[in-house]
């Protein structure tokens, strides 16, 4: 290993309180400096260096999706064909790269240029077709679009093309400044009355803060729509270990591609949030945990950390008031399912991402085994304005023990996808419109991200977009990443791309998740052939039944959920498609149905 | 806190902290589980346990995880959940190949039984996909993944009971699985072959690789017994072929101390020595120079003759007599009671004297008893470990798991050694000494704590008798000075006394490392001299603690197989002690003068002083320094008995050759190195022509007219015990399950666990006895330029007759390999696996070189395991002033390049424990 490349390991390790925690940016340096791929021998030289086994390196390693233990070509092409990608036709794209560069997925070009793989959601729902190539995103692609693209990496250069999502803003709190164009910067923060919510916030008690936030109502924005104050009351009181607090930005719930915007254009109104949030809880250290494919956002927040410790927002007494704020940015590799706090919690501490079971929870024992606050990136963006305009302000927006603002990511079958911020409660027509309507005819939606079960279009109907409501109507608001299906949109396509997202982001940890993340796409599959038999499908039912309460944490409930829905609500679809198979022979199949 | 849980309708009681499975089990309520294990932190991976919670509203939860809350109401079973239990069995039982009728694990297998009671005949889906293939390439552990359902029970042992760290989960979702290292195969990774991760395996993923189609479980007879290698003691169960009259398998038993099941590779799979080809089978006799075999009639005729005649003419004290660590309690008490009994001298020795005797003499001279304080589970609830002088993941495998399960717990774990061995890995702070300065080091440690107010001045003042005397005695050692003579950097010195003084409760372990210098008596009083002035004595997880070296060794000085005491360190010049014990044994004219020890009765053969040597199981030529030496020595013996088990170096000098009866022949018992008395038993058939020992020494003694009383073990147990101290609570039957630690004074007593408590000493107040450092005997220079420094490899035992006899070692370590350092060996010219001759002043070898960093640059290393490449040669007939015990830790050599070489090893098995 290089000496700089060793030093530079050595500096990361001192940003953690464990230096186990730098193995994934560690793994991260080294792969950038090895033409994208990992050897053994690396892997071996960073867990000497960290003090780490190596097999438990290893586990890591091979754990993440990003890091590629295969030699890659110069370019990794890395299509997202997940359920918003497949809707805007992303498996044309990857058919029409295949052919252009005669390899299959999977494959490296012989003269070692492009590697093509496919992968699981990029949070581009709003402009998909993407395209990443090694680290860049290229969004809204088209055949035509993907010929201009290799042939300038042919010229060895990476186009800047910029392809912005389509926003619009009814409450002007969350995306308010997400035209301004230096939108990034501390200057025009402070220019829009950034920091002094965070100065309102720090001449209050921490108790105080806590009390308004609770008074608030504000729930989770990643999903499950847990009241906040209620999580920070469960912080063991007056304990003598840290406590931290986790900004939670691995945003990779299909359909969800909100909490970019907020961290790519207005870093510092997250940085803001989570000073607030960090001084009522008492927590000294931080970290914003992103996911690994974005790492120019990355960039971004910590330009506006640097920024913000420059101007005495972040860092050693704050505004002269005796707090210390930090954050350490902390990139994933690649796991869905380290959103799930307390996996996030895990691959922090440089471990396989795999969720941990509950009790205890995070709050008692998080991340070191110390009390733990991990929210989402738009929970903790709502905190300037509830300090700011008040917990009367913040209620007067939604519906009971529904407020506040929401920004819905709304992709699929819509003539204009993108981020468009409502109160919470506001109609799923509205939405829809807002994002210029469905193309055609609705068929479903699915209103909280993929792992929630999709709305027939008439359940749909009459829906308002906030926690209680959806639930009422038997599914989640979840992250707010509403996927409209129109006709032409297939079912058992849409269930066996579902299933393979489980199998692909499944942590493997537990018998029912591991084994149905295995079964269910082999049965899915035979479906969308037309070699599927009707035991087949109950068998896809049963499968999904035995997993829902059984497995070790909610994902692994949540993936097949949205199947059993998509079975259940649209059988005659699969049937069809099954009964062609009962014409066909059967006997050839991989699966057999004992 | 405390509650209330009901489970199926029962109200239980529940203590903060118990999980639902933990009160349903102490309840004997069953709930079925597979990725749970006693041993390791829950991990709710399987889903099997999962239960019914709530009144009205109820949801499924792991049982494993779920704490128990007052209030709670749990249902084991109802439809549902033996639907979702069948569910899971049936999705394990999809997923890869699970074969019962050709499964080695079948009878035992977790996942087959638990399908058997849920009524699961076939798998729900079968899907055909590629297997994964089968790691063969260890010679201990089969890996077969296709049997693997990913419950994470290997991994976890791996990582956090034997904390190994060679096994993790690699990949994601389906692909899960395990690897070794990198994903290497076992063979090439770091394992050492413990077989922790096959004990706890609940299916046949993996597998002792050795006992596959030996038999299955009903077939095999099961004996419980006590492992016949180092002082750990650790339990284990023999799984016995008898029609065979085989050990086929060897499991750790859990649940019960010192081991708690966990085993090293010695212990779990060298096994097959007793059955070896190779072992002594027949009395034999030296007739006209060559040795033949005789009947045991002649055999012990002939013995009878020739002590009788020599004892007749030159008188008693030229008989001496060896006992010995690796053999029984009751031959060591045997060997003892033959020779003052009969013979009447108290020449009897064993090999102590080359180990631990400085250990038993300073401990004793400082607190009153020269054995462990504390006890080896203890160690891994320490907050600060101070080790020194101890290769302890080698030598004292099992005792370094509960080390660095500490370290997991958050232990400070200071490692002072001259070579940067293995456990260095898990140490927070590695202190590299030169050889033969611990005195040095030790007194500039108690400088410092002394300067900066850091010793227990309370525990000095109540419990010690001369603390001042300590006190300015150390004021001649300022860490500059003591720094400068053991080569350890000044900073890193104050940093070590700060850890001491001043980061908690601290537990020191050391072995031979401190006791084979000429200052060995030394080095251990200034080793108990730390610890009275930090005052961490009498206390759970503290203490001063010698771990030793060999199955019995301590039991072979508990037995009195010492020239100065009888059993249980009564001792012989003390007349009341003789009357007692003429009185107890129904003889007259027991001695009163105090015998030779070991060194000194083999000096004694030169002048004559020394005539007859009666040794059990030494196999003195190969142990003793300067082999030269020892067997000019031993040729010059009138009369030369040697009993043991299998022909050795010793065994071409003998007279007379009786051959022994092997561990797993014989009932007995062994005391460990925590003071543990535990039952050694008979699991095979004996030869048919091969005796007890105690048999013959009876045998001869009858001819002597003496009745030793030795009908059977038990009952020279019962005459040993009758008149012993501190074993005279410990019978025959109450350690026949799990065994008791002396002192055990009384039929009542529950044994002692750690000694000395609340700091007073079996003498009263400790005494302190302050040492002046001194250099070893030979120091490089010149002509011999490089430290020599031996001890053990973790895949040997002793003179390798049991290791080198049993299967699979030998191919992991087949020779012996001088360890030098990169430095020196460029200037030698020399890489890993070339030949080199190793000389000294007293004799040289040839062997193949390893070039490693755990040297230290100007030191080499070696062992004695190997005859034919034997350290001993080489090593320096000088003794410790006191115990004269060897200085086999340091002398002077050179080495010369013989010619190229490679290794005979496959890559990476010597490098286990050298790991950066």
């Amino acid at each position: 290993m290089l000496a700089s490349l060793r030093n530079r390991i050595v500096e990361l390790a001192a940003r953690y309180p464990e230096p186990r925690s730098a193995l994934m940016p560690a793994l991260h340096a080294i792969q950038a400096a090895a033409n994208g791929s990992l050897q053994k021998t690396d892997i071996q030289d960073v867990a000497t260096l960290l003090g780490i086994p190596y097999a438990h390196a290893f586990g890591v390693a091979s754990y993440y999706s990003m890091y590629n233990l295969a030699p890659v070509g110069k370019y990794h092409l890395q299509v997202d064909t997940n359920v918003p990608g497949l809707l805007a036709g992303a498996d044309d794209i990857v058919r029409h790269i295949s052919r252009r560069l005669e390899v299959k997925v999977g494959q490296t070009t012989k003269d070692g240029l492009f590697t093509l793989s496919t992968v699981e959601d990029l949070a581009s729902c709003g402009t998909c077709p993407v395209v990443k190539v090694n680290h860049r995103y290229y969004e809204r692609m088209s055949p035509a679009k993907v010929d201009d693209l290799l042939a300038s990496l042919r010229l060895g250069q990476m186009p800047e093309w910029s392809e912005p999502t389509r926003f619009g803003t009814e409450c002007n709190i969350l995306l308010r400044r997400r035209a301004r164009a230096d939108a990034t910067s501390i200057q025009s923060y402070l220019a829009d009355g950034g920091y002094v919510a965070l100065e309102k916030a720090l001449a209050q008690k921490p108790a105080e803060i806590a009390t308004q936030v609770n008074q608030s109502g504000l729930r989770g924005r990643g999903g499950a729509g847990f009241p906040v104050g209620r999580k920070w009351s469960l912080l063991p009181p007056g304990t003598k270990s840290p406590i931290y607090l986790i900004c939670n930005a691995d945003e990779g719930e299909p359909g969800t591609f909100k909490d970019r915007q907020i961290m790519e254009f207005d870093p510092h109104l997250l940085i803001e949030g989570m000073a607030i949030a960090a001084y009522a809880i008492g927590a000294k250290r931080s970290f914003i945990y992103v996911r690994g494919e974005f790492d120019w956002i990355a960039t971004i927040l910590e330009r506006a950390l640097d920024e913000a410790r420059r101007a005495g927002k972040v860092g050693h007494n704050i505004m002269g008031r005796g707090f210390d704020f930090d954050a350490v940015v902390h990139l994933g590799a690649g796991a869905y399912i380290c959103g799930e706090e307390t996996a996030l919690i895990e691959s922090l501490e440089g471990k396989r991402g795999t969720p941990r079971f509950k009790p205890p929870f995070p709050a008692v024992a998080g991340l070191y085994g110390c009390p733990t606050i991990v929210h989402n990136v738009e929970t903790l963006a709502c905190l300037p304005f509830i300090v700011q305009d008040g917990v009367e302000a913040f209620r007067a927006i939604g519906t009971a023990n529904n407020f506040g603002p929401k920004i819905f990511g709304v992709s699929g079958n819509v003539k204009n996808p993108g981020v468009y911020e409502f109160p919470l409660g506001t109609p799923l027509t509205r939405v829809l419109e807002a994002a210029g309507g469905v193309v055609g005819k609705l068929k479903a939606v699915i209103v909280g991200g993929l792992t929630t079960p999709l709305l027939t279009a008439a359940e749909a109907e009459g829906l308002l977009l906030d926690y209680d409501s959806c639930a009422a109507r038997g599914t989640l608001l979840g992250s707010g990443g509403i996927i409209v299906m129109n006709e032409s949109a297939s079912i058992p396509q849409i269930a066996l791309r579902t299933s393979e997202f489980h199998a692909h982001e499944s942590c493997g940890q537990c018998t029912p998740c591991r084994e149905s993340s295995r079964l269910l796409p082999l049965l899915l599959r035979k479906q969308v052939d037309g070699r599927g038999t009707e035991a087949e499908l109950d068998m896809v039912l049963r499968l999904t039944r035995d997993l829902r309460g059984t497995a070790l944490c909610p994902g692994g409930g949540a993936f097949v959920t949205p199947v059993a829905a998509m079975v259940t609500k649209f059988r005659h679809e699969f049937l069809s498609t099954a009964s062609i198979a009962s014409k066909a022979a059967t006997a050839e199949g991989d699966v057999g149905v004992a | 806190m405390t509650g209330t849980i009901t489970i199926d309708g029962k109200s239980l009681p529940f203590v903060d902290g118990q999980t639902v499975l933990g009160v349903a089990r102490e309840n004997g309520i069953h709930i079925p589980t597979l990725c749970y294990h006693r041993k390791l932190l829950p991990q709710g991976r399987c889903r099997v346990c999962l239960v019914s919670v709530g009144g009205k509203q109820t949801s499924l939860q792991p049982s494993c995880t779920l704490p128990a809350q007052d209030g709670m109401v749990v249902k084991t079973t109802n439809d549902e959940i033996v639907s979702v239990r069948r569910s899971m069995v049936e999705l394990m039982l999809g997923n890869g190949e699970h074969n019962c009728i050709a499964c080695e694990k079948t009878g035992e297998c977790e996942l087959q039984a638990l399908a058997y009671a849920l009524g699961v005949e076939r798998p729900a889906i079968v899907v055909e996909e590629p297997s994964q293939p089968v790691d063969a390439s260890a010679p201990m552990i089969l890996r077969d993944m296709r049997r693997c359902i990913a419950c994470g029970r290997c991994v976890a042992a791996c990582s956090t009971t034997v904390v190994n760290e060679v096994l993790s989960f690699a990949n994601r979702g389906k692909h899960v699985t395990v690897v070794c290292d990198n994903d290497v195969p076992m063979a090439d990774s770091t394992c050492v072959q413990c077989g922790e991760c096959v004990q706890l395996c609940p299916v046949g993923a993996l597998l002792d690789k050795k006992a596959m189609g030996k038999g299955r479980p009903w077939e095999l007879r099961k004996v419980i017994t006590t492992c016949p290698y180092c002082g750990t003691g650790c339990q284990l169960v023999l799984h016995v072929d008898t029609r065979a009259n085989r050990i086929v398998r060897v499991t750790g038993r859990e649940g019960v101390p010192p081991n708690d099941g966990m085993l090293c590779v010695k212990g779990r799979f060298g096994y097959e020595f007793p059955s070896s080809e190779n072992r002594l089978t027949s009395p034999q006799i030296r007739k006209n120079g060559v040795l033949v075999d005789v009947s045991w009639e002649e055999a012990i005729d002939f013995t009878y003759r020739r002590i009788k005649e020599i004892v007749e003419r030159d008188g008693p004290d030229v008989f001496s007599a060896f006992g010995s660590g690796r053999v029984s309690n009751e031959l060591n008490y045997a060997i003892m009671k033959f020779t003052r009994a009969v013979i009447k001298t108290n020449n009897v020795d064993h090999c102590a004297r080359v180990c631990h005797g400085p250990s038993v003499a300073g401990l004793a001279a400082s607190f009153g008893s020269g054995a462990m304080t504390n006890s080896i589970q203890e160690i891994q609830d320490a907050e600060v470990l101070f080790v020194i002088g101890s290769n302890t993941t080698e030598a004292h495998p099992v005792i370094s798991y509960y080390m660095k399960r500490a370290v997991k717990r958050g232990a400070v774990l200071i490692v002072t050694d001259p070579r940067r061995i293995d456990l260095c890995r898990w140490a927070t702070l590695y202190v590299q000494t030169k050889p033969g300065t611990d005195v040095a080091y030790l007194n500039g440690l108690m400088n410092e704590i002394f300067k900066n107010g850091w010793a227990n001045e309370e525990f000095l003042r109540n419990n010690t008798e001369n603390p001042d005397q300590v006190r300015k005695a150390m004021e001649e050692y300022p860490i500059e000075r003591a720094s400068q003579i053991c080569g350890v950097p000044e900073a890193t010195m104050r940093e070590v006394a700060r850890i001491l003084g001043t980061r908690g409760k601290v537990c020191i372990c050391y072995t031979l490392g401190i006791t084979e210098h000429n200052c060995g008596t030394d080095n251990v009083k200034a080793i108990a001299s730390l610890q009275m002035v930090l005052g961490h004595l009498g206390q759970y997880a503290t203490g001063v603690n010698p771990l030793r070296g060999q199955n019995n060794v301590q039991g072979a000085c508990d037995m009195g197989a010492l020239p100065n005491v009888y059993q249980t360190y009564q001792a012989v010049d003390d007349p009341g002690v003789a009357k007692k014990f003429e009185a107890a044994w129904g003889v007259n004219g027991l001695s009163t003068r105090v015998g030779y020890k070991m060194p000194t009765m083999l000096r004694k053969i030169g002048d004559g002083g020394t005539k007859i040597l009666y040794c059990i199981g030494d196999n003195t030529a190969q142990v003793e320094p300067n082999v030269n030496k020892t067997i000019e020595e031993l040729k010059k013996l009138e009369l030369f008995i040697v009993c043991d088990i299998f022909p050795n170096m010793t065994t071409p000098y003998a007279h007379v050759i009786f051959p022994d009866q092997c561990w797993g022949e014989f009932e007995g018992t062994y005391t460990n190195t925590e003071r543990r008395v535990s039952r050694v038993r008979r699991a095979l058939d004996p030869h048919p022509n091969v005796r007890p020992q105690w048999w013959v020494l009876s045998e001869l003694a009858k001819r002597f007219g003496v009745d030793l009383g030795f009908t059977s073990e038990e009952a020279i147990w019962n005459d040993m015990q009758r008149s012993s101290t501190s074993y005279a609570g410990i019978t025959w039957e109450r350690c026949k399950d799990v065994g008791l630690q002396w002192p055990c004074p009384t039929p009542d007593h529950p044994g002692t666990p750690f000694m000395h408590k609340n700091g007073k000493f079996s003498r009263g107040k400790g005494m302190f006895h302050p040492k002046q450092w001194r250099a070893p005997t030979e120091v490089p220079d010149a002509a011999y330029p490089l430290w020599l420094s031996t001890g053990r490899r973790l895949w040997h035992y002793h003179t390798g007759t049991q290791t080198r006899n049993s299967v699979g070692l030998e191919e992991l370590c087949p020779e012996e390999l001088i360890e030098l350092h990169p430095v020196d060996a460029e200037k030698l010219g020399i890489r890993t696996g070339d030949w080199v001759k190793v000389s000294s002043r007293r004799g040289s070898i040839d062997l193949r070189a390893w070039v490693t960093e755990r040297s230290a640059v100007g030191v080499t290393w070696m062992t004695f395991h190997f005859a034919e490449a034997c350290g001993n040669v080489l090593t320096i007939d000088a003794y410790d002033d006191v115990t004269v015990t060897p200085e086999y830790k340091c002398c002077a050599i050179k080495v010369e390049k013989i010619e190229d070489g490679q290794l005979r090893a496959k890559a990476g098995a010597t490098e286990r424990q050298a790991r950066p």
